[in-house]
Protein backbone atom coordinates (compact mmCIF):
# COMPACT_ATOMS: atom_id res chain seq x y z
CA UNK A 1 0.00 0.00 0.00
CA UNK A 2 1.66 3.33 -1.32
CA UNK A 3 2.15 5.83 1.30
CA UNK A 4 -0.62 8.19 -0.74
CA UNK A 5 -3.46 5.64 0.03
CA UNK A 6 -2.38 5.63 3.31
CA UNK A 7 -2.89 9.18 4.07
CA UNK A 8 -6.45 9.08 2.59
CA UNK A 9 -7.29 6.35 4.43
CA UNK A 10 -6.09 8.86 7.66
CA UNK A 11 -8.02 11.35 6.10
CA UNK A 12 -11.47 9.81 6.13
CA UNK A 13 -11.02 8.78 9.48
CA UNK A 14 -10.37 12.07 10.58
CA UNK A 15 -12.91 13.54 8.33
CA UNK A 16 -15.34 11.02 10.10
CA UNK A 17 -14.17 11.82 13.57
CA UNK A 18 -14.23 15.62 12.79
CA UNK A 19 -18.02 15.93 11.13
CA UNK A 20 -19.68 13.03 13.60
CA UNK A 21 -18.59 14.64 16.39
CA UNK A 22 -19.30 18.36 15.39
CA UNK A 23 -22.62 17.19 14.14
CA UNK A 24 -23.23 15.04 17.57
CA UNK A 25 -22.07 18.52 19.68
CA UNK A 26 -24.66 20.52 17.60
CA UNK A 27 -27.56 17.64 18.23
CA UNK A 28 -27.28 15.49 21.75
CA UNK A 29 -29.54 16.78 23.93
CA UNK A 30 -27.49 16.11 27.06
CA UNK A 31 -24.70 19.19 27.31
CA UNK A 32 -22.12 16.75 29.06
CA UNK A 33 -22.18 14.03 26.22
CA UNK A 34 -21.97 16.88 23.75
CA UNK A 35 -19.06 18.24 25.05
CA UNK A 36 -17.64 14.91 24.89
CA UNK A 37 -18.26 14.56 21.34
CA UNK A 38 -17.12 17.95 20.63
CA UNK A 39 -13.96 16.79 22.08
CA UNK A 40 -14.22 14.64 19.44
CA UNK A 41 -14.20 16.90 16.53
CA UNK A 42 -11.32 18.79 17.94
CA UNK A 43 -8.91 15.61 18.39
CA UNK A 44 -10.02 15.08 14.59
CA UNK A 45 -9.00 18.22 13.39
CA UNK A 46 -5.54 17.77 15.22
CA UNK A 47 -5.17 14.95 13.12
CA UNK A 48 -5.71 16.61 10.13
CA UNK A 49 -2.86 19.19 11.01
CA UNK A 50 -0.71 16.20 11.65
CA UNK A 51 -1.62 14.89 7.66
CA UNK A 52 -0.91 19.04 6.85
CA UNK A 53 2.66 19.12 8.29
CA UNK A 54 1.57 21.54 10.85
CA UNK A 55 3.40 19.48 14.12
CA UNK A 56 3.09 22.91 15.75
CA UNK A 57 -0.80 23.35 15.28
CA UNK A 58 -1.46 19.72 16.34
CA UNK A 59 -0.04 19.95 19.38
CA UNK A 60 -1.03 23.51 20.24
CA UNK A 61 -4.70 22.57 19.26
CA UNK A 62 -4.94 19.27 21.79
CA UNK A 63 -3.12 21.30 24.44
CA UNK A 64 -5.42 24.14 24.29
CA UNK A 65 -8.43 22.76 22.75
CA UNK A 66 -8.92 19.22 24.34
CA UNK A 67 -6.67 20.44 27.46
CA UNK A 68 -7.98 23.94 28.13
CA UNK A 69 -11.08 25.03 26.26
CA UNK A 70 -13.03 21.37 26.77
CA UNK A 71 -12.02 20.92 30.62
CA UNK A 72 -13.19 24.63 31.18
CA UNK A 73 -16.63 23.73 29.08
CA UNK A 74 -17.11 20.65 31.40
CA UNK A 75 -16.49 22.34 34.33
CA UNK A 76 -18.50 25.10 33.18
CA UNK A 77 -21.97 22.29 32.61
CA UNK A 78 -20.77 20.51 36.12
CA UNK A 79 -21.37 23.54 38.00
CA UNK A 80 -24.67 24.67 36.55
CA UNK A 81 -26.02 21.77 37.07
CA UNK A 82 -29.95 21.68 36.83
CA UNK A 83 -29.21 22.72 32.74
CA UNK A 84 -27.80 19.42 32.25
CA UNK A 85 -31.06 17.28 32.90
CA UNK A 86 -31.96 14.95 29.76
CA UNK A 87 -35.55 16.05 29.41
CA UNK A 88 -35.02 19.93 29.23
CA UNK A 89 -35.77 20.89 25.74
CA UNK A 90 -32.25 22.00 24.12
CA UNK A 91 -33.79 23.35 21.06
CA UNK A 92 -35.39 26.38 19.83
CA UNK A 93 -38.48 26.57 17.08
CA UNK A 94 -35.84 27.45 14.40
CA UNK A 95 -34.87 23.86 13.64
CA UNK A 96 -35.51 23.90 9.82
CA UNK A 97 -35.18 27.48 9.17
CA UNK A 98 -31.43 27.42 10.70
CA UNK A 99 -31.00 23.79 8.65
CA UNK A 100 -32.18 25.76 5.42
CA UNK A 101 -30.10 28.22 5.78
CA UNK A 102 -26.61 26.38 6.64
CA UNK A 103 -27.45 23.80 4.12
CA UNK A 104 -27.44 26.70 1.42
CA UNK A 105 -24.69 27.88 2.63
CA UNK A 106 -23.16 24.80 2.38
CA UNK A 107 -24.34 24.23 -0.91
CA UNK A 108 -23.05 28.03 -2.33
CA UNK A 109 -19.47 27.27 -0.79
CA UNK A 110 -19.56 23.54 -2.34
CA UNK A 111 -20.34 25.04 -5.62
CA UNK A 112 -17.86 27.66 -5.40
CA UNK A 113 -15.56 25.25 -4.65
CA UNK A 114 -15.57 23.08 -7.79
CA UNK A 115 -15.58 26.17 -10.15
CA UNK A 116 -12.47 27.02 -8.61
CA UNK A 117 -9.24 26.78 -10.21
CA UNK A 118 -6.89 26.16 -7.14
CA UNK A 119 -3.75 27.79 -8.58
CA UNK A 120 -1.01 26.12 -6.64
CA UNK A 121 2.72 25.35 -6.64
CA UNK A 122 2.80 21.55 -5.64
CA UNK A 123 6.89 21.93 -5.65
CA UNK A 124 6.17 24.68 -3.50
CA UNK A 125 4.45 22.74 -1.28
CA UNK A 126 4.88 21.58 2.60
CA UNK A 127 6.82 18.35 2.63
CA UNK A 128 8.36 18.11 5.93
CA UNK A 129 8.20 19.39 9.63
CA UNK A 130 8.17 23.13 9.80
CA UNK A 131 8.42 24.23 13.59
CA UNK A 132 11.36 26.19 12.96
CA UNK A 133 9.63 28.29 10.12
CA UNK A 134 6.23 28.73 12.56
CA UNK A 135 8.76 29.94 15.59
CA UNK A 136 10.54 31.97 13.00
CA UNK A 137 7.42 33.48 11.77
CA UNK A 138 6.14 34.20 15.88
CA UNK A 139 9.37 35.69 16.89
CA UNK A 140 10.39 37.56 13.65
CA UNK A 141 8.04 38.81 11.25
CA UNK A 142 5.09 38.90 13.31
CA UNK A 143 6.49 40.08 17.10
CA UNK A 144 4.47 42.79 17.66
CA UNK A 145 0.61 40.99 16.50
CA UNK A 146 2.31 38.28 19.20
CA UNK A 147 2.85 40.22 22.30
CA UNK A 148 -0.34 41.55 22.04
CA UNK A 149 -1.73 38.56 21.63
CA UNK A 150 -0.39 38.06 25.10
CA UNK A 151 -1.94 41.46 26.06
CA UNK A 152 -5.14 39.49 24.91
CA UNK A 153 -5.16 36.66 26.89
CA UNK A 154 -3.89 38.55 29.92
CA UNK A 155 -6.54 41.03 29.52
CA UNK A 156 -9.19 37.81 28.92
CA UNK A 157 -7.49 35.90 32.06
CA UNK A 158 -8.33 39.08 34.63
CA UNK A 159 -11.65 39.92 33.03
CA UNK A 160 -12.95 36.19 33.41
CA UNK A 161 -11.61 36.10 37.43
CA UNK A 162 -13.65 39.71 38.05
CA UNK A 163 -16.74 38.44 35.71
CA UNK A 164 -17.26 34.88 37.90
CA UNK A 165 -15.59 35.67 41.25
CA UNK A 166 -18.04 35.30 44.21
CA UNK A 167 -19.16 38.88 45.91
CA UNK A 168 -17.17 39.40 49.10
CA UNK A 169 -19.52 38.46 52.42
CA UNK A 170 -19.21 42.41 53.45
CA UNK A 171 -19.29 44.16 50.18
CA UNK B 1 10.54 40.57 -4.02
CA UNK B 2 9.12 36.51 -4.59
CA UNK B 3 6.56 36.27 -6.74
CA UNK B 4 3.26 36.02 -5.62
CA UNK B 5 1.31 33.02 -6.61
CA UNK B 6 -2.51 33.59 -6.99
CA UNK B 7 -4.41 31.43 -4.52
CA UNK B 8 -7.45 31.30 -6.37
CA UNK B 9 -8.83 32.13 -9.57
CA UNK B 10 -12.53 31.62 -11.80
CA UNK B 11 -12.26 29.11 -13.68
CA UNK B 12 -13.77 31.43 -16.70
CA UNK B 13 -15.66 34.57 -16.94
CA UNK B 14 -18.05 33.07 -19.04
CA UNK B 15 -22.17 33.45 -18.18
CA UNK B 16 -23.58 31.41 -15.49
CA UNK B 17 -23.49 27.62 -16.92
CA UNK B 18 -27.10 25.54 -17.05
CA UNK B 19 -28.45 23.54 -14.54
CA UNK B 20 -27.82 20.26 -16.65
CA UNK B 21 -23.71 21.56 -16.93
CA UNK B 22 -23.56 22.42 -13.20
CA UNK B 23 -24.67 19.07 -12.26
CA UNK B 24 -22.31 17.27 -14.86
CA UNK B 25 -19.42 18.88 -13.19
CA UNK B 26 -21.04 18.65 -9.71
CA UNK B 27 -20.94 14.80 -10.82
CA UNK B 28 -17.18 14.91 -12.03
CA UNK B 29 -15.93 16.95 -9.03
CA UNK B 30 -17.68 13.78 -6.99
CA UNK B 31 -16.06 11.30 -8.54
CA UNK B 32 -12.41 12.61 -7.79
CA UNK B 33 -13.38 14.15 -4.52
CA UNK B 34 -13.19 10.49 -2.59
CA UNK B 35 -9.46 9.58 -3.98
CA UNK B 36 -7.57 12.53 -3.61
CA UNK B 37 -5.74 14.77 -0.85
CA UNK B 38 -6.01 18.55 -1.90
CA UNK B 39 -7.19 21.48 -0.59
CA UNK B 40 -10.85 20.49 -2.19
CA UNK B 41 -11.02 17.96 0.31
CA UNK B 42 -10.18 20.43 2.95
CA UNK B 43 -12.19 23.37 1.87
CA UNK B 44 -15.40 21.41 1.75
CA UNK B 45 -14.96 19.51 5.05
CA UNK B 46 -13.94 23.25 6.61
CA UNK B 47 -17.33 24.76 5.19
CA UNK B 48 -18.70 21.36 6.23
CA UNK B 49 -17.57 22.19 9.80
CA UNK B 50 -18.50 25.83 9.58
CA UNK B 51 -22.35 25.29 8.36
CA UNK B 52 -22.54 22.53 11.39
CA UNK B 53 -21.14 25.07 13.90
CA UNK B 54 -23.83 28.12 12.42
CA UNK B 55 -26.82 25.91 12.66
CA UNK B 56 -25.82 24.95 16.32
CA UNK B 57 -25.78 28.77 16.84
CA UNK B 58 -29.22 29.29 15.47
CA UNK B 59 -30.60 26.46 16.87
CA UNK B 60 -29.37 25.60 20.59
CA UNK B 61 -30.91 27.46 23.40
CA UNK B 62 -27.86 27.02 26.16
CA UNK B 63 -25.58 29.35 26.32
CA UNK B 64 -23.08 26.79 26.72
CA UNK B 65 -23.76 25.10 23.98
CA UNK B 66 -23.92 28.22 21.73
CA UNK B 67 -20.16 28.87 22.96
CA UNK B 68 -19.33 25.09 21.60
CA UNK B 69 -20.95 25.69 18.45
CA UNK B 70 -18.58 28.71 18.10
CA UNK B 71 -15.64 26.84 18.41
CA UNK B 72 -16.76 24.36 16.06
CA UNK B 73 -17.34 26.96 13.69
CA UNK B 74 -13.45 28.62 14.53
CA UNK B 75 -12.12 25.54 13.69
CA UNK B 76 -13.57 24.93 10.20
CA UNK B 77 -11.96 28.13 9.68
CA UNK B 78 -8.99 27.15 10.90
CA UNK B 79 -8.94 23.91 8.62
CA UNK B 80 -9.22 25.88 5.25
CA UNK B 81 -6.19 28.15 6.26
CA UNK B 82 -3.95 25.50 7.47
CA UNK B 83 -5.02 23.51 4.38
CA UNK B 84 -4.38 26.51 2.03
CA UNK B 85 -1.16 27.39 3.83
CA UNK B 86 0.33 23.57 3.11
CA UNK B 87 0.06 23.60 -0.96
CA UNK B 88 0.25 27.65 -1.54
CA UNK B 89 4.32 27.59 -2.34
CA UNK B 90 4.89 31.35 -1.58
CA UNK B 91 8.72 31.84 -0.70
CA UNK B 92 10.10 34.24 2.00
CA UNK B 93 13.17 35.92 2.55
CA UNK B 94 14.46 34.95 5.80
CA UNK B 95 17.36 37.12 6.86
CA UNK B 96 19.32 36.25 10.26
CA UNK B 97 22.69 38.02 11.02
CA UNK B 98 24.26 37.47 7.71
CA UNK B 99 22.55 34.37 5.90
CA UNK B 100 19.47 35.23 4.04
CA UNK B 101 17.98 31.89 2.07
CA UNK B 102 14.38 31.31 0.97
CA UNK B 103 11.88 29.31 2.76
CA UNK B 104 8.28 28.31 2.09
CA UNK B 105 5.56 30.92 4.01
CA UNK B 106 3.86 29.35 7.23
CA UNK B 107 1.78 32.58 7.35
CA UNK B 108 -1.24 30.65 7.35
CA UNK B 109 -0.41 28.47 10.48
CA UNK B 110 0.27 31.57 12.21
CA UNK B 111 -3.20 32.97 11.44
CA UNK B 112 -4.36 29.89 12.66
CA UNK B 113 -2.09 30.48 15.91
CA UNK B 114 -3.93 33.72 16.23
CA UNK B 115 -7.34 32.37 15.74
CA UNK B 116 -7.08 29.62 18.47
CA UNK B 117 -5.60 32.61 20.67
CA UNK B 118 -8.63 34.31 20.35
CA UNK B 119 -10.73 30.94 20.94
CA UNK B 120 -9.42 30.43 24.02
CA UNK B 121 -9.79 34.43 25.67
CA UNK B 122 -13.66 34.05 23.94
CA UNK B 123 -13.90 31.07 25.49
CA UNK B 124 -12.75 32.42 28.83
CA UNK B 125 -14.64 35.45 29.23
CA UNK B 126 -17.63 33.65 27.89
CA UNK B 127 -17.35 30.97 30.66
CA UNK B 128 -17.41 33.36 33.10
CA UNK B 129 -20.25 35.62 32.02
CA UNK B 130 -22.34 32.69 31.20
CA UNK B 131 -21.22 31.71 35.38
CA UNK B 132 -22.52 34.55 36.19
CA UNK B 133 -25.71 35.14 34.77
CA UNK B 134 -26.14 31.56 35.97
CA UNK B 135 -25.38 32.72 39.85
CA UNK B 136 -27.68 35.37 39.03
CA UNK B 137 -31.06 34.37 37.35
CA UNK B 138 -30.71 30.61 37.65
CA UNK B 139 -30.62 29.54 33.97
CA UNK B 140 -28.42 29.69 31.10
CA UNK B 141 -31.45 29.81 28.69
CA UNK B 142 -30.68 32.49 26.18
CA UNK B 143 -34.67 32.72 25.67
CA UNK B 144 -35.18 33.69 29.16
CA UNK B 145 -32.07 36.33 29.01
CA UNK B 146 -34.40 39.14 27.50
CA UNK B 147 -34.12 41.97 29.72
CA UNK B 148 -32.06 43.77 27.32
CA UNK B 149 -34.00 42.54 23.97
CA UNK B 150 -35.65 45.28 22.08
Amino acid sequence: MSADMMVIIYWWLFTIAVVGGAIGCVTFRSLYHAALSLITSLAGVAGYFVLLHAEFLAMAQIIVYVGGIMVLIIAAILVSQNIMGREIKQDNNLVWPALLASGAWFCIMVYANMRMAYVFDPEGSWLASNVEQVGWSLMATYTLPFEIAGLLLFMAMIGAIVIARKEPPDA
Amino acid sequence: MPELHLLVLLQDGQAAMSLAEVFAQFGAFLRTFFVEFGPRQFFTVGALLFCIGWYGVLVRRNAIAVLMATEIMLNGVNVIFVAFNRWWGLKITRAAFTAAEQVLSPVGQVFAIFIIIVAAAEAAVGLAIIIAIYRARRTANIEDLNTMKW
